[in-house]
């Protein structure tokens, strides 16, 4: 038994007493207070509105990407390639799935490879050796009713479409137009 | 209140107010205080020097288009970027250096052993200087093999080699499949818990079971970076366990 | 000469500073301690073992004071440094090349830096190798590797304020391991985010490293942090004083 005589009133009187009601009703505004307060911190972090290059942009006609070419036009504005394969005319994101280095495209090995950990990509954007986990990102491609190439990027696109790099979807028309 | 202020030299004062003083004790006023000066300008001089006569590295603007080939973190991270090449990132990025920082923290608790404070011994306490010399040392091989023997694509260069010749990473690297990886990490893990405990008689007493469990898993934790590394280069494998969400 | 000197310590406004007599005495060089308030981190006498050069080889001071450069360099540094993508590296090239004496200040810093991340984890490794965590002081070990974790991320957060291509990527791939975090990465095994709630997201402050990430790993750098850990090493000397690591024999 406590000598200290409140901790031993408290001790008798078994229950809910008024003071045990009020000490748990504070401690608990206490906490939820301090909950929100972090909650709203790393709320504040995250910004509402980015400026950033806007997420679609207008690449041009489908002829001016000629079969088997990898152009690189677009790789410094909007980081990403535009290939035209057999497949069809679709478009890679230029970031490295491993840790986001930008890759470089090798045209006489026809690779696509990464100078930070030596991460190899074929055309197809698959992995063919080095650390990368996954192929690189796919992102969407569309024609206008005129006939231009939209591209979906900002990375907005990219990675909410991590799904984009792999089968069936990689195929399907959102990602890859058939010319 | 002057009689204060002046005091009276140690050697005179009465018997009782030396109680308390021991032999080795010296007032800090001067004796440490001079070395602390001392050493503090030493190093302002050097700095001083250091800054004058080399140049902080500045390359090129940055260009979100153009990776260096190589580029390298600064270098108390190489070691970790050069991790990158054997684990993925979540496990070289992530999980080794919370181990890293986890295990530091936990080796007042770990080791219960009284001996070797306050002094250089390598006698009372062989297994503890062991343990952490190795994994230091583990982390400046790991900076000096990614600082000085990395070149072009991250490729190991020998220091005789030509920075110039283009290397292409290692392809068909092997996973062992799901069920191989279960039984390695188990036998790995389960064995490596199992066998000291028995071959030692007493130890599990002494430490305790909770520290000798998580003694044990970090000491496995960092034997087995360097066991896949070993098997990375040897036998080419990529992971050792494959699994639908992670690999190892 | 003297008996100017004489006349300096006797007046009223000396002796309201300097509250001892000549320190040749054992009682006014305890009092020397005693009485200065940044002197006083010290205890009054210490173990003539524990202060030898070859025990400690100083790392814990020296790591302390080149916090102080760090923070003396960095405050003057700030004058002319803006953290936008525009103005960063062409500020940076104009403390090499037109400030006077910003080139010696940025260079001191940098290598301040660099010599911090290594005496700081030197000063573990002699801590460690005399068996200085041991009780009572297993919890100031503990400060002391939280101390090293905050020297690495003040180091890594200055590394991108040059917005060179040396920091550009380092920060680029620094970043991306953030964002490979088990559970709380877009990137990381058992991800339930995507890339813009993740914590990669809240170090970066949008979706590439730009102008928000610039200004982030600035204030982190130049306020956060060394707030941060200048409360942390308080602790540390404070625990060294209580948990006796200079006085007791233990």
């Amino acid at each position: 038994m406590s000598s200290d005589p409140v901790r031993r009133e408290e001790q008798e009187q078994k229950g809910i007493t008024r003071r045990k009601f009020f000490q748990w009703c504070g401690w608990a505004g206490f906490w939820v207070a301090a909950g929100a307060s972090i909650y709203s911190f790393f709320r504040f972090m995250k910004p509402r509105a980015l400026f950033e290059p806007p997420a679609l942009f207008r690449a041009g006609r489908a002829e001016d990407y000629p079969g088997g070419t990898v152009s690189e036009k677009w790789k410094k504005e909007q980081k990403v390639w535009i290939v035209h394969s057999r497949e069809g005319v679709y478009a890679l994101a230029s970031i490295c799935t491993h840790l986001a280095c930008t890759p470089n495209w090798s045209e006489e090995e026809r690779l696509f490879k990464c100078p930070c950990h030596g991460s190899v990509f074929s055309l197809e954007g698959d992995v063919v050796a080095g650390p990368a986990p996954e192929p690189l990102y796919r992102v969407p491609v569309q024609f206008t009713d005129e006939g231009e190439l939209v591209v979906g990027t900002g990375l907005h696109g990219i990675r909410l479409s991590s799904q984009s790099n792999k089968e069936p979807k990689r195929s399907s028309s959102h990602y890859l137009l058939r010319v | 209140m002057e009689e204060e202020i002046t005091g009276t030299p140690f050697e005179d004062l009465p018997d009782e107010a030396k109680v308390g003083v021991e032999e080795d004790e010296v007032t800090t006023f001067p004796h440490l205080v001079y070395k602390e000066f001392l050493c503090a300008l030493a190093v302002l001089i050097l700095f001083i020097l250091l800054s004058v006569f080399f140049r902080a590295p500045l390359e090129e603007m940055a260009d979100p288009s153009l990776t260096p080939n190589p580029s390298k973190a600064p270098w108390y991270f190489v070691g970790l970027q050069e991790l990158l090449v054997y684990f993925d990132p979540w496990i070289a990025g992530v999980m080794i250096p919370l181990l890293i920082i986890v295990g530091l923290m936990l080796i007042p608790y770990l080791d219960t052993n009284p001996d070797g404070v306050e002094e250089y011994t390598f006698r009372k306490r062989k297994l503890a200087i062991i343990t952490f010399t190795v994994g230091l040392a583990l982390w400046f091989i790991l900076i000096a093999i990614g600082y000085y023997m990395r070149g072009l694509h991250w490729q190991l260069y020998w220091p005789w080699e030509s920075r110039e010749m283009v290397k292409n990473s290692a392809e068909g690297l092997r996973s062992l499949p799901l069920y191989g990886g279960i039984v390695f990490l188990s036998i790995y893990f389960g064995l490596g818990i199992y066998l000291p405990a028995r071959l030692k008689r007493g130890l599990l007493e002494e430490v305790g079971r909770a520290r000798y469990v998580i003694l044990m898993l970090l000491f496995l934790l960092m034997a087995g970076v360097v066991i896949k590394i070993v098997l990375r280069l040897t036998l080419n494998v990529k992971y050792i366990l494959t699994t639908p969400w992670f690999n190892i | 000469m003297a008996k100017f000197r004489d006349w300096i310590t006797g007046t009223q406004v000396w002796k309201s500073i300097v509250r001892h007599g000549y320190p040749d005495t054992r009682t006014n060089r305890m009092l020397t301690i005693l009485s200065n308030f940044f002197l006083h981190v010290h205890p009054v006498t210490v173990n003539e073992r524990y202060i030898r050069v070859r025990h400690s080889w100083c790392m814990g001071g020296i790591s302390f004071l080149l916090y102080i450069i760090l923070v003396v360099t960095g405050i003057l540094l700030m004058f002319y440094y803006r953290p936008t993508i525009e103005f960063a590296y062409q500020d940076i090239k104009d403390l090499h090349f037109s400030v006077a004496y910003g080139d010696i200040l940025r260079n001191m810093h940098r290598w301040a830096g660099h010599a911090m991340v290594f005496t700081v984890a030197a000063h573990m490794a002699i801590v460690f190798y005399t068996g200085a965590y041991k009780p009572p002081r297993e919890f100031n070990w503990v400060v002391g590797v939280l101390l090293l974790f905050l020297t690495l991320f003040l180091s890594f957060t200055g590394y991108l304020l040059p917005w060179d291509q040396l920091s550009y990527w380092a920060v680029t791939v620094g970043t991306s391991m953030i964002k490979a975090f088990p559970l709380l990465g877009s990137e990381g095994p058992f991800s339930r985010l995507d890339g813009e709630s993740d914590i990669g997201f809240l170090f970066v402050g949008g979706r590439t490293i730009g102008q928000s990430t610039l200004l982030r790993f600035y204030v982190l750098h130049v306020a956060f942090l060394p707030f941060l850990i200048s409360v942390v090493m308080l602790v540390h000397f404070w625990r060294v004083r209580k948990d006796g690591k200079l006085t007791k024999k233990l």
